[in-house]
């Protein structure tokens, strides 16, 4: 790093401090719901999930599948998607492909049920282009807004990939210049934070929360912009380079193997038995089934897995549909194993942190709160280092207010979630339930007379969002604890449990008077 | 070669100089530009040329698979070369190259 | 795959305690005297050797949940003051910088 000019070690400064001041707080706001999203399957179960026994896809589900399939349309046959719901649900997917007159483009058509993979009762029903109505395919309005708020700032399509996608960009900027800045980060790396809130004491506050979480900040940023870029941007660039602009051939290029064409009628084989094969060639979990060309001699069944014990990359068998063989293990992309191939397929994981079941998405849960505390100290360090200065002090205290009020924000899209379950369409009140409590952080932090006072009236807020949280899913029919431990439902116990002990923690008395508000944040 | 060939090639020294004039003119537009909009065009130049030299691989989709998933890389890399070169009319010559050059390519391809 | 990585997470955690409570810097910052030995090397080769294991026995997941929970670890470690600390960390920290001043 010494080898760098001080006019290079300037360029990188500025690099480092705008991309984080213009772009920091829309990317907090990516990142601390992004660590909400990797327990996304958690606050599912919890916000809208049922008691089940065992993973709806390891009972046998042939019979229900068959049983579905002739009450729809046989237009819709030509793929079936099957994956888990929250409880002993299951969604079959039965579509095919047309334009969709919203986009323009070709989209999912089709019909899909809910369904009870035990008995077959159908929960609910949906046809048309399912993909634009969020109800027909997620259980949870909760988890899926926190998804959309991670995946897309909750913005249409391409705009808000774009937006996510470009602070990707600003983050891995920042942590490549944050590397090259540092001239002693070895050196650094145990030097605590100096006592006497000087600003050296912010600097040291940051720079090692951001040492050591580098690596991760790096894969994050990475893959996230990846994530967003390829398909707003890559994959449509190439199409039209290599393709002719035809993204279905692109698409049949890269994900799926080619097959000779054979109408002819004929029974699929075995669902049951070609799950029960896969699963022992493959040990982690099905996660998903697609059945192509359903009822041809042509057909096609791919089952997804998660990795298993030790793994990164997801695992995908391939069967003859009318046969029941197995035909291979399919690569995530191309026709067979590549660098390219398991790049693309390390992709995922590494940004989802699912692929070591509850212990990989500890660690990148708490990785998420590491870099959410980068974020807001490396915003605090800059309005420090400007303190006295109108505008910044301006901006100091609107870091308080997002610092403090997304948190905020997202509780009280959960007690909209939870309210309006009952009664009313809660896919409409989570998202307003969040504008309103964005709205209300933002007036607390307004008419509160200084920052120092923001803390204590935005922890009380937090504390009582939390307390109220497990009350509240309880009194709207959510499931009981006496129910959760009888029949071994852990996830709704866990986040009940870590939602009363986060009340009680904003709510303890703190002796510390005068500490700013942000810092307590960090 | 032709006296054509000769006409475009002082054209294009003309140009080049009249360019690298600016660039001394005004270093910092010049490091903004170059940083910005020259970067981003270098990149999709990249990603738009990648399938046409690069090995499909194993698998017979690298060339496509590898363009898509090292974006970000192909971005930081001329964005922090723009920024950290010292030799502005260095800096603009590299990445013009890359990006006429690879845009020539594409449309060639496409062509 | 988790038992072996927590086993070497406590091994590496324990590695870096020792090298956080024996950094010169560190110990300088906050007017403690340098302790006389600190065999950084070995300390780090102890902080990494689990890592190498575990991917060899546990593969590419195990080591990317290992190297997950040690970075959050050692920045816990690092950001507790010494004088402050309190808990298991401030124990193992007391008690290492007790054996080497």
């Amino acid at each position: 790093m010494s080898r760098l000019s001080q006019a290079q070690l300037r360029r990188l400064t500025a690099i480092h401090g705008w991309s984080g001041i213009t772009l920091g707080l829309l990317l907090y706001t990516v990142i601390a719901t992004g660590t909400a999203a990797v327990f996304g399957g958690e606050i599912g179960r919890w916000s809208a999930g049922g008691i089940r026994a065992a993973d709806p896809l390891e009972v046998p589900i042939d019979a229900r599948i068959r049983a579905a399939a002739t009450q729809v349309d046989p237009s819709h046959l030509d793929d079936i998607a099957i994956w888990a719901g929250e409880g002993r649900d299951i969604y079959a997917f039965f579509h095919t492909q047309a334009e969709n007159p919203g986009t323009g483009a070709p989209d999912d058509l089709g019909t899909i049920l809910r369904l009870d993979a035990t008995s077959g009762e159908v929960f609910e029903r949906n046809e048309g282009f399912i993909w634009d109505q969020p109800a027909a395919w997620d259980g949870s309005a909760l988890r899926r807004f926190l998804v959309d708020l991670h995946v897309q700032l909750y913005m249409p399509t391409p705009w808000g990939l774009i937006v996510t996608g470009i602070l990707g960009l600003a983050m891995m900027a920042a942590v490549i210049s944050g590397l090259l800045m540092h001239r002693h980060l070895l050196r650094d790396l145990f030097v605590a934070e100096r006592p006497g809130w000087r600003l050296v004491s912010a600097r040291d506050r940051h720079v090692l929360a951001a040492s050591w979480s580098l690596p991760f900040a790096f894969v994050l940023a990475f893959t996230g912009s990846f994530l967003s870029f390829a398909s707003t941007v890559g994959f449509p660039l190439l199409a039209s380079i290599a393709f002719g602009g035809d993204d279905e051939a692109m698409s049949a290029a890269l994900f799926e193997p080619p097959v000779a064409e054979d109408a002819t009628p004929a029974p699929l084989a075995d669902l049951d038995a070609i799950l029960a094969d896969s699963r022992a060639r493959a040990p982690g979990h099905v996660t998903f089934v697609e059945i192509a060309r359903f009822g041809r001699a042509d057909a096609r069944v791919h089952v997804w897995h998660d990795p298993a014990a030790g793994g990164v990359l997801y695992v995908t068998n391939l069967y003859d549909g009318a046969a029941g063989t197995f035909l291979g293990r399919q690569p995530q992309v191309g026709a067979a194993p590549s660098v390219g191939g398991t790049l693309y397929g390390l992709m995922y994981p590494l940004h989802f942190g699912h692929f070591a079941g509850i212990a990989s998405r500890i660690v990148w849960g708490a990785l998420g709160v590491a870099l959410c505390f980068v974020t807001l100290s490396g915003l605090h360090l800059w309005t420090r280092r400007r303190a006295g200065a109108a505008v910044w002090d301006g901006f100091a205290r609107s870091v308080d207010i997002v610092a403090w009020g997304l948190p905020l924000a997202m509780l009280a899209a959960a007690w909209g979630f939870l309210l309006s379950v009952p009664a009313a369409d809660p896919f409409v009140w989570t998202p307003r339930s969040f504008v309103a409590g964005a709205a209300a952080a933002i007036i607390v932090g307004i008419a509160a007379p200084d920052r120092g006072s923001l803390l204590p009236r935005y922890r009380r807020l937090l504390g009582m969002a939390c307390l109220g949280l497990p009350i509240l899913r309880l009194a709207a029919g959510g499931m009981s604890w006496a129910d959760a431990i009888l029949h071994r439902q852990p996830d709704v116990l866990t986040v009940d449990i870590l939602l009363l002990l986060a009340g009680i923690w904003f709510l303890r008395r703190r002796r510390r008077a005068g500490r700013l508000a942000l810092e307590a944040a960090e | 070669m032709t006296a054509r060939h000769t006409g475009a090639f002082v054209a294009a020294r003309r140009i080049g100089g009249a360019l690298g004039g600016v660039i001394v003119a005004y270093p910092r537009a010049a490091r903004w530009f170059l940083a910005g909009p020259a970067a981003l065009l270098a990149s999709l130049a990249t990603m738009a040329a990648m399938p046409l030299w690069l090995p499909a691989g194993a698998g017979g989709v690298d060339d496509i698979v590898l363009a898509v998933v090292l974006t970000p890389l192909l971005w930081a890399v001329p964005f922090f070369y723009a920024c950290l070169e010292p030799e502005l009319p260095r800096c603009a010559a590299m990445l013009a190259g890359l990006t006429l050059g690879q845009a020539l390519l594409v449309a060639v391809a496409m062509g | 795959m988790l038992p072996v990585v927590l086993a070497a997470t406590a091994i590496s955690t324990a590695a870096l305690g020792h090298l956080a409570s024996t950094d010169p810097k560190r110990r300088r910052v906050f007017h403690l005297p340098a302790p006389r030995r600190r065999h950084a090397g070995a300390a780090w080769a102890a902080t990494l050797a689990p890592g190498a294991i575990v991917a060899v026995v546990s593969g590419a997941g195990g080591l990317f949940v290992w190297l997950g929970a040690v970075s959050v670890i050692g920045w816990a470690l690092a950001s507790a003051r010494p004088r402050r600390a309190t808990g298991l960390g401030g124990m193992v920290e007391r008690f290492l910088t007790q054996t080497h001043e």
